[in-house]
């Protein structure tokens, strides 16, 4: 099974869209460690240049309203959306799996009860409920992941159960079913083996939608303001007026930043979904 | 007959969809960790003040007679008093600022279901020619740019650098106290929205343009298109008569399920913008830590979502046959 595994991996590499975006997710988790062979300044230091300078040969991407070198800040502002990404990814699988399964296997009142709450949830505007929890939670990365979560399961959830709701009258459930097999025993022994890739893609896809929003959330001040991370560096150029007297080098990095990361996630969602499409064939 | 029972299990849905809001925005900040005395009454008034407000609101008494309490107040349209722009009632904030961003939101969609439709009919109509890979790759490309960052990049280009555009603002000042004509008010108010406009608009064209061709391009290839194509009627009829129609359906539901997007991306661009509807006053109340408006934003906010898709249902079951049938 580990040795599957670890092909299947090796199977999404293999691949000039999978190799590309591993390797852009791994460069931008990596940099923020490697910052001293590459810049001599700390990206929170203040004052090492003077405020609000446009790029210069001794600042490669100019200076912030507090003399802070923005092209240190953008290259230590990647880890923490890759980080929030992954574990909301994680967690939605999680969540998901108990979830999405459960509401296309039940076809009684209690999985129209789940579908009814599931199909609320997806229409509720989902940053206005991200802010309005956010608020009271309180800016941590552990808190941003949880709200995100709580966001991002619906739509897989839902992908997941009509999934589910084709492959509980397959011969292979319903013999298994004759069997005497638990529902428990089905939904998870039975069912979620064949809704996996599903998972997995989808969960890619709410890495993506994670990482974005992230990223709103962090410009709109509901970031830990001691971190450094695209988003807040977008909330102080706000807030310190920079858009207003227009300093694109320190608007700018930040959002081409997010485009790269959200689009080589992408990719791997391309290549996992050739994968499992070869794997169907 | 079929029409009926459409819109009647809709209408059940979104009724059970209201008691689901009403219940959970009661639980959230009851909830959540932290002092719950501060999410309610202005921390900085003095302690009697504050305990008179939590009685008056009956947030002294127990969990099941607030929930009463909460229902009426919430029926009346009474969501507490600002903390930021204490002591207006957050109920009249809403009702200044929601206008603008129904009108922002309103439009955004409509314009970009047109655009998108226009535009997906094109190329699916040329599909796979050199104008259809250009759609089809810009709209991708809109889609991966995050909406917030494309309105400070649109803010600092053509309103700072090239000063072509207002950097904030629904209407110039000078009409506060000038009574000029509605025609120069209503193209003032245009000029103003056009840059938070775009920027809404650039997700959703993108979004719209891929469903309208992907489902164009698979009724084009429906037996009845086919037939009349082989009777010989003209392309262009049988386009707009008989593809146009079909088409538009998958569009229309994807409408649907932006909707609560379209309000997301509203709040960041009016932040970005400095325009003043709803999501400029959540961003204000966001860094004044304001829970009331916070909480009565949220509440109305939704409660606009779910009218806003009631309409949408309604739009389907006009246009779709099986439905009306």
């Amino acid at each position: 099974m580990e040795r599957r595994k670890l092909h299947v991996f090796l199977q999404l590499l293999r691949s000039v869209k999978g190799a590309i975006g591993f390797a852009i997710i791994l460069t931008f988790s990596l940099l923020p460690f490697l910052r001293g062979f590459i810049t001599n300044y700390q990206p929170d230091a203040i004052g090492v240049g003077l405020p609000n300078q446009p790029p210069s040969p001794s600042h490669l991407l100019g200076t912030t309203s507090l003399g802070q070198d923005v092209f240190s800040q953008f290259i230590s502002g990647g880890l923490i959306p890759v980080i929030v990404g992954l574990l909301t990814g994680a967690f939605t699988s999680l969540l998901v799996t108990v979830i999405g399964i459960p509401m296309g296997y039940y076809s009684n009142r209690f999985g129209k009860l789940i579908t009814l709450i599931t199909d609320v949830f997806l229409i509720i505007p989902t940053l206005p409920l991200i802010i309005l929890l956010g608020v009271y939670l309180g800016p941590s990365i552990i808190n941003q992941v949880l709200v995100l979560t709580l966001i991002s399961w619906p739509f897989p959830a839902r992908v997941v159960a009509s999934q589910v709701i084709s492959l509980k009258e397959r011969g292979f459930v319903l013999s298994a079913k004759a069997c005497g097999a638990s529902d428990l025993r089905l939904m998870f022994g039975e069912i979620l083996p064949n809704v996996y890739n599903l998972i997995i893609s989808n969960s890619v896809l709410v890495i993506i939608f994670a990482i974005l929003f992230q990223t709103a959330i962090s410009f709109l001040g509901l970031g830990n303001p001691t971190q450094i991370d695209w988003g807040n560096m977008l909330y102080y150029a706000e807030q310190s007026g920079a858009v207003a007297s227009g300093e694109w080098w320190w608007v700018v990095p930040p959002g081409v930043g997010i485009m790269i990361l959200a689009f080589s996630f992408s990719l791997i969602f391309l290549r996992i979904e050739e994968v499992i499409g070869s794997g169907r064939r | 007959m079929a029409l009926k029972g459409y819109l009647t299990q809709r209408l059940i849905f979104f009724t059970y969809s209201f008691i689901i809001l009403l219940i959970l925005n009661f639980l959230i900040p009851r909830l959540m960790p932290g002092n719950p005395v501060s999410r309610f009454v202005n921390p900085l008034m003095s302690p009697q003040a504050q305990h008179q407000i939590l009685e008056q609101f009956g947030l002294t008494e127990p969990l099941y007679i607030q929930f009463i309490l909460y229902i009426k107040e919430t029926f009346t349209g009474n969501f507490g008093t600002s903390f930021l722009y204490y002591p207006t009632p957050v109920g009249s904030l809403i009702e200044q600022r929601l206008p603008w961003t129904l009108l922002l939101t309103g439009t955004a969609t409509v314009l970009s279901a047109l655009v998108g439709m226009v535009l997906g009919l094109i190329s699916a109509w040329r599909a796979n020619s050199k104008i259809d890979n250009l759609f089809v790759f810009l709209s991708m490309a809109l889609r991966s740019i995050p909406t917030f960052w494309l309105g400070l990049v649109l803010l600092i280009f053509f309103g700072v650098t090239l000063r072509l555009f207002p950097t904030s603002g629904y209407f110039s000042t000078s009409f506060i106290t000038y009574q000029g004509n509605v025609i120069s008010f209503i193209g003032n108010v245009l000029y103003h929205s056009f840059l938070p406009l775009i920027t809404l608009m650039a997700y959703l064209v993108g979004g719209n343009l891929l469903i309208m061709r992907a489902s164009t391009i698979s009724t084009l290839r429906e037996d009845y298109v086919i037939t009349l194509k082989a009777f010989g009627y003209d392309d262009r009829k049988i386009l707009y008569e008989h593809v146009l129609k079909n088409a538009f359906l998958p569009m229309l539901t994807n409408i649907g399920i932006q909707m609560g997007y379209i309000v997301s991306g509203a709040v960041l661009v009016e932040a970005v913008f400095s325009y003043p509807g709803m999501g400029l006053l959540i961003y204000q109340a966001v860094l004044a830590r304001d829970y009331p408006t916070l909480q009565g934003s949220f509440f109305i906010l939704t409660v606009s979502t779910l009218v806003a898709l009631l309409i949408v249902d309604s739009l389907y079951a006009l246009l779709d046959p099986r439905v009306r049938r």
